[in-house]
């Protein structure tokens, strides 16, 4: 199914890497450089957060570079842990918003039909009951000091070579510019690194084989929760998961009984580049505010499995309902539009 | 045809015994009634039922025997369609719901499982049996569960809807997305994977000489057929188990089962030839 890896994939997936460790260093290094906006927007606490965070994927239109940037902030100070708890949470809910809104401006471009944003309007739908309930535990769960004992750091090797590396280049770099023009060039380098890493992806080769055969067929929920952490887990984003469906089916079809395990899935496994950041920042507890952001994603997600047919009705229930209204769906998509806006200045 | 109907004396067993056996008598089939004793103090209610059923049907139906058998329901009646050569088997159903069934299990269900025959579950009373819902997944393989479902409804004089549900979505916006969108003339029309099958159920059903429409619907699969059955109040639902080979049958959902269960009314499941478990 996978074709040869050749080498300029892998030389690719190198380069990806070593833009990523070095867009958080030079990120970390410039991150006091945020600080003045954040004071002027008055962002603080988590709902503030939680706004700025997914108003930051929605500018970005990719959820990690902002979690990696969120990660980042609290590494230089600028973020308590629950501000950067409920930041990474918003950038999930951002990027869950942007294959909505892709699908809704093709929609109002007289592209394709109401039925163009189904997945979106889904998609968005299980990120944020899922998100939702996760950000609400996991921030009990931090501040009652539960996982304060949890630390998780680089092996002292590993973080000295590092710096043995990046610290010259960094240096070098941010030495002639201001701290917020150091924080948009690691901006641009973790967005540089993970458009790399989106072309290292291996081309998925379904023609003929077996799996395309029976790709339209229905399977158990917790096989397509699997089938899509084990996809993501490989890819930066939810939405180029979901797009590595295509080659699966002829028509570019998927069943709606598969997607919402899938997009569960694929949202607990979305962590893991977030996972790797939080342990690059070397701050103490960046790991353990990931980690237990995750694990909460992974748990309500896994209630939602259990009680699978439920979900499944509610959730198909409220995609009928938003969608078989042109100006009820405009207005759902205006107001989660708006959304982060109004958190970020209440 | 050779047609096995079981019965426990309950009242679900009698609704089974008369809906059976007007499919029997109308496909002039040859008949076996099985009673099965499930405790000593049963037996006298099983022989009642059979007693019953054999002056009902025995006017009907040329050839019919009874038979009687001791045990566990589903134990003793998938022994008997092993021992024996059946092309359906009919049985009554509870319908038990929630914690009882997660509890009790659903001998249908079991039989359902486990039988390469195809098996008819009678649920409530339904007054006539007229309007057949065939439900197909719009492949080769669904061919077999309208030529089934066409033959019952040829033995009765039934009129047959074939049932489509579209429950994809376009993965991404560019997607081919008329196809998603499109009324069953349209698919029939434009000969999509699922008209050309629509199509030939048609043919199948034209062939048999029973007068048969198509119908799409889109949303969850169980969940449409469910509605559509309730809404169009057919008196009975045919759908295809299909084995799935080796570790597919534990990747994939039991949609079969989920219908059997959710279903208020009686659910024909035809098995195609050489379904193993």
């Amino acid at each position: 199914m996978l074709r040869t890896i050749n080498l300029l994939k892998v030389g690719l997936v190198i380069m990806a890497i070593f833009l990523f460790i070095l867009a958080l260093q030079v990120l970390k290094e410039g991150a006091g450089g945020l600080r003045p906006l954040l004071e002027r927007f008055d962002v603080a606490g988590v709902i503030n957060s939680l706004g700025f965070g997914w108003l930051g994927a929605y500018l970005v239109l990719s959820g990690s570079p902002v979690a990696a940037t969120a990660l980042t902030l609290f590494a230089a100070g600028v973020t308590s842990d629950v501000e950067t708890f409920a930041m990474i949470a918003g950038s999930r809910m951002g990027a869950g918003f942007v294959v909505l809104l892709v699908g809704f401006i093709y929609y109002l471009r007289g592209r394709g039909g109401v039925t163009s944003v189904f997945v979106g309007v889904l998609g968005f739908l299980v990120t944020a009951t899922v998100y939702l309930p996760a950000l609400v535990v996991g921030y009990l769960m931090l501040i009652s000091g539960w996982l304060d004992g949890f630390h998780l750091n680089l092996p002292s090797q590993a973080s000295d070579l590092m710096a043995l590396t990046y610290d010259p280049l960094v240096e070098r770099m941010t030495s002639y510019l201001p701290d917020w023009g150091s924080f948009l060039l690691g901006v641009g380098f973790l967005l540089v690194s993970f458009n790399i890493f989106d072309r290292a992806l291996p081309e998925l080769d379904v023609e003929h084989s077996r799996f395309r055969e029976i790709a339209h067929i229905i399977y158990r929920p917790v096989v397509m929760f699997l089938f899509g952490a084990a996809v993501t887990m490989i890819v930066p984003s939810v939405s180029i998961s979901l797009g590595l469906l295509v080659p699966f089916s002829a028509r570019g079809y998927v069943r709606r009984e598969n997607i919402i395990p899938y997009i569960m899935g694929a949202n607990v496994a979305t962590f893991s580049d977030t996972l790797l950041a939080s342990l690059l920042v070397s701050a103490p507890r960046a790991f353990a505010i990931v980690f237990l952001q995750a694990a909460s994603v992974g748990a309500i997600s896994l209630i939602v499995i259990l009680f699978y047919g439920p979900y499944q009705h509610v959730m198909e229930q409220a995609l009928e309902w938003l969608t078989n209204d042109q100006r009820r769906l405009g207005f759902f998509v205006a107001v989660i539009l708006i959304v982060p806006l109004l958190l970020m200045l209440m | 045809m050779r047609i096995l109907i079981c019965t426990d004396g309950s009242k679900y067993a009698e609704e089974a015994i008369r809906f059976g056996g007007f499919i029997a008598k109308g496909a002039k089939a040859h008949l076996t009634l099985l009673g099965v004793i499930e405790g000593p103090d049963e037996a006298e209610k099983v022989r009642k039922s059979l007693e019953r059923a054999r002056d009902v049907l025995a006017q009907d139906v040329s050839a019919l025997e009874t038979k009687t058998k001791m045990g566990h329901a589903a134990e003793e009646i998938l022994s008997e369609t092993e021992e024996r050569e059946y092309d359906l088997v009919v049985v009554g159903s509870r319908g038990r719901r929630g914690i009882t069934r997660f509890l009790l299990g659903s001998t249908a269900a079991r039989i359902v499982q486990h039988t390469p025959i195809s098996v008819l579950i009678v649920k409530g009373k339904r007054p006539s049996l007229r309007n057949i819902l065939i439900c197909t997944g719009g492949e080769e393989r669904g061919e077999e569960d309208v030529r089934f479902g066409g033959m019952i409804a040829r033995s009765i004089r039934a009129q047959v809807t074939i049932l489509h549900v579209m429950s994809q979505l376009a993965l991404a916006p560019e997607a081919r997305l008329e196809d998603l969108e499109a009324t069953g003339e349209e698919l029939l029309e434009r000969e999509t994977p699922e008209g050309v099958h629509l199509r030939k159920g048609l043919q199948i059903l034209r062939e048999l000489g029973v007068a048969g429409e198509v119908k799409i619907r889109r949303g969850l699969v169980v969940n449409e057929i469910l509605a559509e059955a309730e809404e169009g109040d057919y008196d009975l639902l045919v759908i295809g188990a299909h084995a799935a080979p080796g570790l597919y049958r534990f990747l994939l959902d039991d949609l079969t089962t989920q219908i059997v269960l959710g279903s208020p009314r009686p659910v024909l499941v035809v098995k195609p030839k050489g379904y193993e478990h």
